[in-house]
């Protein structure tokens, strides 16, 4: 698949000062003024201060135009001059010929000062140029370091280098692993006859195999990738007359280049990251696969030893008592079995983000009381206090989704707190979050640096030597973290003072829908 | 003439999950009968005339709730349904199509009996009846007649609302009721697109009715589905 991106600058090039009329203002307005001026204050000052008026109206017309502009401009001011402050006035006539010096001078001056200008305007504005340019590289660097798709390094790259240069781009970018051919890209990239410059250029760098090229009637492009196969092309039209003098030639090769290295550049990172994915999902496949081997193989061999004593001793070798332990550990480890293949299949939709959210506004406490119902049993051993205030909002949560991820926190205290243990979950309203906290006096999650890292799959907390048979997977707190995300929640783990660990799940509010007016009516 | 028990058919192709359901039945004093397709379960409901019909949703050929179509609305034969975890959607359509209740699989047997008994008193006693008469469960003591609700010997105000959400759940006293067909009896047909007022209304009675509304006994939560309020004591 190619991508292809063109555009033409949004900020045209530097227009010169250029409109006829326009010279002609500059021209006759200064001037024109100051001859005006001369003529009002001619009877009180000497000719040397009304030359001193002209010479200052053509300084000042060649600080703001062209040479050329301004010789002209010097010209029209001893006309001026002549005619209207050396006598005979209003006669080209020259009474005195030390004025002709007068003339030379004035002139001279024009031209000076024309020059000076010009040189100063001219490298200030290049200055500028620079600026921008350096301006629109970082933008670019830095709009283009972020994309995530060739699509938009392929357009995003045209419009910068285009906005950098006042001059149309032109780029063309191929997929990953594909080899582009110079017949498709010419394809692309110079479909009108007109294109023959691009064309030009296309073919000059592909014969010449060099990384960039300029043709003769000043398209420039640069190769992208390696040479024999190269990735992709990038190109930018000639520019306008003004531009043909300027040091900018360079300055668009080395954008051009710029571009080609920011683009490899990114077809790298993406391809590690590719690779990075691809590596994890293995591992994670293959830690899987020996997981579901050893954590559902135990509950399996429990049964199928107790299954098989009863069958093989029937009867009263096997006493009543024993009999009834055997027959409920058959039933426990079934439930345990059921528990284990409810995680995985929640952590592959997980995994493969096709967890959907079906959400809709209700309190948490009505999830919590689902979830103690649903272990039952299981939590008989450890007191629990539930203490949730009746002011907590509603929120928009995924009923199923929240009880499991409450099923396994609580599931996991059981497990991993010795019996006896109090077991609490609070909540509270923290500004625009609700925040529910499930806490236990257990050994807490382990000793390492980061206790988030318990929310990595198949992590198993560094057991104290108890319960440490009953595997679990290790999902159900990834389980946790994946539902939560899905609700644009978090949830973090921490040691609680006094021992023991604490898993916050916060919840975003969001706005709850009001509740309903109680009807007016009488009672049924 | 002693009445025989209730003659339960079991729709289930799975033979080890036949095989307890029919011990556990029989052994609790059921007759059961087994079919495991759709077709012949058609043919055993019209034949034999079962007081209960246990259906597993996952059947072999064709969706259980094709059965569960063709019988309502003319057969009232409760119908109890048998669906794996996961599967909420398609419990909640089953019940409003017209089942009574439902178990997801894995369960136990003393779940399957309690839902096998609850079903059978409903369908005995008409839901007008049932709601007519007092319900006292764990301290919760309603008197439909005189229109008092009491807690553990203390009178609770109700709103009208509450009180009537209280009295569909009454209603079917240890079935369960979907959300929709809660919203639809309490609020009409236009409030099934609110689902939050049944939520609010829900919590404002566990607030009310139960001793500790986070871990409540009688209002009971079956997540993703619906509510079921605790059976009466007997």
């Amino acid at each position: 698949m190619l991508h292809v991106g063109m555009a033409e600058p949004s900020v045209p090039a530097d227009s010169a000062s250029g409109g006829t009329w326009h010279r002609v203002v500059w021209l006759l307005v200064p001037v024109g003024s100051a001859a005006a001026l001369g003529l009002l204050v001619r009877p009180h000052l000497a000719s040397v201060d009304l030359a001193m008026l002209l010479l200052l109206a053509v300084v000042v017309v060649a600080s703001r135009t062209t040479p050329l502009l301004a010789a002209m401009a010097a010209l029209l001011a001893i006309t001026a001059f002549d005619i209207l402050f050396v006598p005979p006035y209003y006669t080209f006539s020259v009474a005195d010929s030390a004025y002709l010096l007068t003339f030379a001078v004035m002139f001279g001056v024009a031209l000076a000062v024309g020059q000076l200008t010009t040189r100063l305007r001219s490298a200030g504005l290049e200055r500028q140029r620079r600026e921008q340019l350096s301006a629109r590289l970082l933008a670019m660097t830095d709009e283009l370091g972020r994309a995530d798709s060739l699509v938009t390094l392929a357009s995003a790259g045209a419009r910068h280098l285009a906005d950098a240069t006042g001059r149309q781009a032109r780029v063309l970018l191929a997929e990953f692993e594909e080899d582009l051919a110079l017949e498709e890209a010419l394809a692309l990239l110079a479909p009108e006859p007109a294109d023959h410059g691009v064309r030009d250029a296309l073919l000059l760098v592909h014969e010449h195999r060099a990384p960039q090229a300029t043709s003769v009637d000043g398209w420039s492009v640069v190769a992208i990738g390696d040479l024999s196969h190269p990735r992709g092309f990038a190109l930018i039209a000639p520019g306008q007359a003004i531009d043909r003098d300027e040091p900018m030639g360079e300055s668009v090769t080395a954008l051009l280049e710029r571009y080609a290295a920011l683009v490899d550049r990114t077809r790298w990172r993406w391809g590690e990251a590719r690779a990075r994915l691809e590596i994890e999902g293995e591992r994670l496949r293959s830690a899987l696969l020996s997981s579901v081997s050893h954590d559902l193989r135990s509950p399996l061999a429990a049964i199928e030893g107790a299954a098989s004593t009863l069958l093989l001793e029937p009867g009263d070798s096997v006493p009543p008592a024993v009999r009834a332990q055997l027959l409920e550990t058959i039933q426990e480890e079934a439930q345990r079995m059921n528990r284990l293949i409810g995680n995985l299949l929640d952590m592959v939709r997980v995994q493969s983000g096709s967890m959907v959210v079906h959400a809709s506004w209700q309190p948490i406490d009505e999830v919590v009381g689902a979830a103690i119902r649903r272990l039952g049993s299981r939590l008989e051993r450890h007191p629990l206090s539930v203490k949730l205030p009746e002011s907590l909002p509603l929120v928009h949560i995924d009923e199923l989704l929240l009880e499991q991820v409450f099923i396994n926190l609580l599931d996991n205290a059981v497990r991993h707190t010795p019996p006896a243990t109090p077991v609490l979950i609070r909540g509270r309203r923290e500004g625009g979050r609700v925040e529910i906290e499930v806490c236990d006096r257990g050994p807490g999650v382990g000793t390492t640096d980061d206790p988030d890292l318990v929310f990595t799959k198949f992590h198993r907390a560094v057991s104290s030597g108890m319960e440490q048979a009953d595997g679990g997977l290790g999902l159900g707190l990834t389980i946790c973290r994946g539902v939560l995300m899905a609700h644009g929640g978090t949830i973090h783990t921490r040691v609680r003072r006094g021992g023991g660990a604490a898993f916050r799940l916060s919840i975003p509010v969001g706005e709850p829908p009001h509740p309903p007016d109680e009807p007016v009516e009488s009672f049924p | 003439m002693t009445i025989p028990p209730p003659l339960i058919l079991l729709v289930e192709d799975e033979l080890p999950v036949q095989r307890f359901i029919h011990a556990a039945l029989t052994a609790a004093g059921y007759r059961i009968v087994v079919a495991n397709t759709l077709h012949s379960a058609r043919a055993h409901s019209g034949g034999h005339r079962p007081d209960l019909i246990l259906l597993d949703l996952g059947l072999p050929d064709g969706d259980g709730l094709e059965l569960l179509t063709t019988l309502r609305p003319d057969n009232r034969t409760p119908i109890v349904i048998l669906s794996a975890r996961g599967d909420e959607r398609a419990k909640v359509f089953a019940l409003d199509a017209g089942a009574d209740d439902y178990l997801t699989k894995p369960f136990s047997v003393p779940e399957l009996l309690a839902r096998i008994r609850v079903a059978l008193r409903h369908a005995v006693a008409p839901a007008e009846l049932v709601g007519a008469s007092a319900y006292h469960a764990d301290g919760l003591f309603v008197d439909p007649v005189r229109r008092t609700v009491s807690h553990d010997g203390q009178p609770v105000h109700l709103t009208p609302t509450e009180y009537r959400l209280l009295l569909v759940l009454i209603r079917h006293a240890g079935m369960v009721v979907t959300h929709r067909r809660l919203l639809q009896e309490v609020w009409g047909e236009n409030a099934i697109d609110q689902p939050h007022y049944l939520r609010v209304y829900m919590g404002q009675l566990r607030h009310k009715l139960e001793r500790d509304p986070t871990q409540p006994t009688l209002l009971l939560t079956e997540s993703g589905v619906g509510y079921r309020l605790r059976e009466p004591d007997s």
